[in-house]
C-alpha cells in the first residue's frame, strides 16, 4: 500500500455542473480519487462518462459555464480549492502537466515546436532562452525524437501526428512536473504507434518519479501500465481498485461489461460475437437518484431505482458502487 | 515560397491585363466620349472632328492596344483640359491620397484590432454589445455625411482643426477619421470572429494548460492565428482607401487623386478618368499581392506547404 507521503494528487468529493437549458447537467458526480509519485491511475470510462471533465476541473481548465464543487483539491502540500486563478496558472503547465487527446490540433500551428516548448520553461522558470532550448532539445530526444535539434526549427504541420504526441509529452515533461495527467493521448494515433508512446509514458513516468492519470475510454490499454484503476460510468466512479483486482475480480456489472468488450487475440475465438453493452448512457440531466447503470444491467430490479450508490468495499483497495452483493454478483452472467 | 510567389504573381498580371481592358471598355461605353467633348451645340461633323482628333473613330481593340502600348511605356496621355502629361497630374496628386490612406488604414486597425480582440474575450457581454453599436455606426454613416459633420463640429464650431486643404499634418486629422471609421467595422469584426473560433481551438486550451499568463494566451497565441484574415482584408481596404477616397477628399478639398478623379470627371478628361481608374485597380491588385505574401510569412503552412 502506498503511503501517504507519496501522494501527489486527492480529490474529494468533486462534482461538475453545467448548466444546460433544460436544466443542470452533473457531468461529474462526488468522485474521489488519489494519485500517487511513480504510479499510474487510469480513469477508465465511455464518451460523456465525465472522465474528461474530472481532468479539467483538477486543471481549472472548465469551459466558462461549468461550475465546480469538491471537499478537497489537493496537490502535493497545496489545496488548490482556494489558489487564485493568477496564482493557478503559475502551478498548471509547472507541478501539474497536461497531455491531449489530438496532437494535430493541440499544438499552435504558426509557431516552431522548439518555440512552444521553450514557453512553458520561460514562463514557470524565468530561465535564459539557451536553457530552456537545452532542455527542450534534451527532452525531444529523450521522447524518441531523432535528431532533435532540426525538429526544434520545425512547425506542427511538418511532424507527424505520432511524432507531435511526442512533442506534446515532452512539452508536459518540461518543468518536471509532480503529475502529469494524460487526457485519451493514444486514440487519435495509428495502432502501432498507440504502444510505443504508451510505453514511452511509463518509461518516463519511472524516470521523472511523476503520479500519471491517464485517461482513456480503452480498458485494454491499461492493463499493463495501470497500477490503479476507476471505472467510470454517468459521472460516478462505480468500481475502484487495483489493476490486478479489476482485472481479475472485477465486480460492477459495468466493469464485467468493458472487460467483455476487450478482444483478445488468440483467445477470443473466432466468429464469436464480441462482448457489447446493451443501451445508452442515460441523460445527466437534473437530479438522479439510484443507480443510473440500471437500464443497462442485467441485474436491475425495483430497488435500484432509489439509493443504493453507496460505495462498498470488495476488500482492501477495491471499492463498487451498487445495491447487489459481491457474490451475488459473481455468479451472474454478464450482460450480453 | 519561390513556386507560391511566381503564381500569385502570373494571377495579378492577369487580373491587371483584364481590369485594364473593362475599365477602357467601361468608359467607351459609359457615352459618347466625342459628343461630351464637343459640347452640347456642336454639330456632327464637330464631333465627327473632334472623334477623329483623339482617335476615337477607331475600333475599340486598336485604341484600347494603342493606348495600352503607350501606357506600360509610361505615356498615359496629356489632360484634355491642361494639357499636362496624366502621369504628371497623378504623380502630383498620389501623395496626398496615399498618406489619407495610410493614416485612415493605421487609425482604422488601432481600435479594430484591440476593440475585436476584447468583444471576443468578453463575448455577448455589454462591452460586446458596445463594440458592435459602435462597428454598426461606423459601417451605417456614409462618409461624406460624417465628413460634414466633423466639419461642422470640430472646424465651425469648436474650431480645433482645419476643414479644408492638406498642407499640415491636422489638415489629415477629419478626413483620416471619417475615412477610418468606413473601413474600421469590417476590420472589427472580422478580427472578433477569428479570435471567438480561434479561442475555441484545442491549441489554446494547451496554452491555458501550459499555465501561461492571459496576455500570452490571447495576444502570442489567438490573435497570431486570428490576424491571418485580418491582413488580407487590410490590404483590400487599403486599395478601398486609395479609390473611395473621392468623396471625402471632395468633401475636405483634399488635393489628391480622388479630388483629381472627381475634377476629371465633371470635365469629361476621359484620358484622367481613365488613368486614374487603371491606377487603382493596379493599386489594388498590388496590395493583394502584398496580403498574399504577408500571409504566407505569418503562416507557415502556407510558406512551407
Amino acid at each position: 500500500m502506498t503511503g501517504d507521503d507519496d501522494t501527489v494528487l486527492r480529490v474529494r468529493d468533486l462534482c461538475v455542473d453545467i448548466p444546460v437549458p433544460s436544466g443542470t447537467l452533473h457531468a461529474v458526480r462526488n468522485v474521489d480519487l488519489s494519485a500517487f509519485r511513480g504510479r499510474t491511475l487510469a480513469i477508465v470510462g465511455e464518451s460523456g462518462c465525465g472522465k474528461t471533465m474530472t481532468a479539467l476541473a483538477v486543471m481549472r481548465l472548465l469551459p466558462g459555464r461549468a461550475t465546480l464543487r469538491a471537499r478537497e483539491i489537493g496537490l502535493l502540500d497545496t489545496d488548490l480549492r482556494s489558489v487564485s486563478d493568477k496564482a493557478f496558472s503559475a502551478i498548471r503547465g509547472n507541478r501539474m502537466a497536461m497531455i491531449f487527446q489530438d496532437p494535430m490540433t493541440s499544438l499552435n500551428p504558426v509557431y516552431t515546436i522548439g518555440d512552444q516548448l521553450e514557453e512553458i520553461y520561460l514562463r514557470h522558470r524565468g530561465s535564459g532562452r539557451r536553457e530552456a532550448r537545452e532542455r527542450a532539445e534534451y527532452l525531444l530526444g529523450r521522447v524518441g525524437i531523432v535528431n532533435p535539434g532540426a525538429r526544434l526549427g520545425q512547425f506542427p504541420h511538418q511532424l507527424s501526428g505520432g511524432l507531435r504526441q511526442r512533442a506534446m509529452i515532452a512539452m508536459a515533461l518540461m518543468c518536471d512536473p509532480a503529475l502529469i495527467v494524460a487526457d485519451e493521448p493514444t486514440t487519435a494515433l495509428d495502432v502501432t504507434v498507440q504502444a510505443q508512446v504508451l510505453h514511452l509514458l511509463k518509461d518516463l513516468q519511472a524516470e521523472f518519479d511523476m503520479a500519471l492519470i491517464l485517461i482513456t475510454h480503452d480498458l485494454g490499454i491499461v492493463a499493463r501500465i495501470a497500477d490503479r484503476i476507476a471505472v467510470m460510468y454517468a459521472g460516478r466512479i462505480v468500481e475502484t481498485g487495483s489493476s490486478r483486482q479489476i482485472f481479475t475480480a472485477p465486480t460492477h456489472p459495468y466493469t464485467q461489461g468493458l472487460i467483455d468488450c476487450i478482444p483478445y487475440p488468440g483467445k477470443t475465438e473466432r466468429r464469436t460475437a464480441l462482448g457489447s453493452i446493451p443501451g445508452i448512457v442515460p441523460s445527466l440531466i437534473g437530479d438522479a437518484p439510484g443507480c443510473l447503470f440500471r437500464n443497462r444491467c442485467a441485474l436491475a430490479e425495483e430497488r435500484c431505482r432509489d439509493g443504493g450508490n453507496l460505495e462498498r468495499p470488495v476488500e482492501d483497495g477495491h471499492t463498487y458502487r451498487c445495491i447487489h452483493p459481491v457474490e451475488r454478483l459473481r455468479g451472474a452472467a454478464v450482460p450480453s | 515560397m519561390g513556386r507560391f510567389f511566381v503564381q500569385r504573381l502570373a494571377v495579378a498580371v492577369l487580373v491587371a491585363i483584364t481590369v485594364s481592358v473593362i475599365g477602357f471598355a467601361l468608359l467607351r461605353v459609359s457615352g459618347d466620349l466625342a459628343a461630351d467633348l464637343a459640347g452640347e451645340d456642336a454639330s456632327p461633323a464637330e464631333i465627327a472632328e473632334i472623334a477623329a482628333l483623339y482617335g476615337l473613330d477607331r475600333p475599340l481593340h486598336e485604341q484600347y492596344l494603342s493606348w495600352a502600348a503607350n501606357a506600360l511605356g509610361g505615356d498615359l496621355g496629356q489632360s484634355l483640359f491642361t494639357n499636362e502629361p496624366v502621369m504628371d497630374l497623378i504623380l502630383e496628386r498620389v501623395g496626398v491620397t496615399i498618406l489619407l490612406s495610410l493614416y485612415s488604414l493605421v487609425l482604422a486597425l488601432a481600435i479594430a484590432i484591440p476593440l475585436g480582440v476584447l468583444a471576443a474575450i468578453r463575448a455577448n457581454t455589454s462591452i460586446d454589445r458596445a463594440a458592435l453599436g459602435v462597428a454598426v455606426f461606423g459601417q451605417a454613416i456614409p462618409n461624406f455625411w460624417f465628413g460634414l459633420i466633423l466639419i461642422y463640429l470640430f472646424g465651425v464650431l469648436l474650431r480645433w482643426l482645419p476643414i479644408s486643404g492638406s498642407s499640415s499634418f491636422a489638415h489629415f486629422i477629419l478626413p483620416t477619421v471619417a475615412l477610418g471609421t468606413a473601413v474600421m467595422p469590417a476590420l472589427m469584426r472580422l478580427t472578433r470572429t477569428g479570435m471567438l473560433e480561434v479561442l475555441e481551438a484545442d491549441f489554446i486550451r494547451t496554452a491555458r494548460a501550459k499555465g501561461l499568463r492571459p496576455g500570452a494566451v490571447f495576444f502570442k497565441h489567438a490573435l497570431r492565428n486570428a490576424i491571418l484574415p485580418v491582413v488580407s482584408l487590410s490590404a483590400v481596404s487599403l486599395g478601398f482607401l486609395l479609390g473611395g477616397s473621392v468623396i471625402v477628399e471632395t468633401v475636405f478639398a483634399l488635393n489628391g487623386i480622388g479630388l483629381l478623379a472627381y475634377e476629371s470627371i465633371l470635365r469629361s478628361d476621359f484620358p484622367v478618368v481613365q488613368s486614374i481608374l487603371v491606377f487603382v485597380s493596379l493599386a489594388y491588385i498590388v496590395l493583394t499581392l502584398a496580403s498574399d505574401l504577408i500571409n504566407a510569412r505569418l503562416d507557415p503552412r502556407i510558406r512551407l506547404g
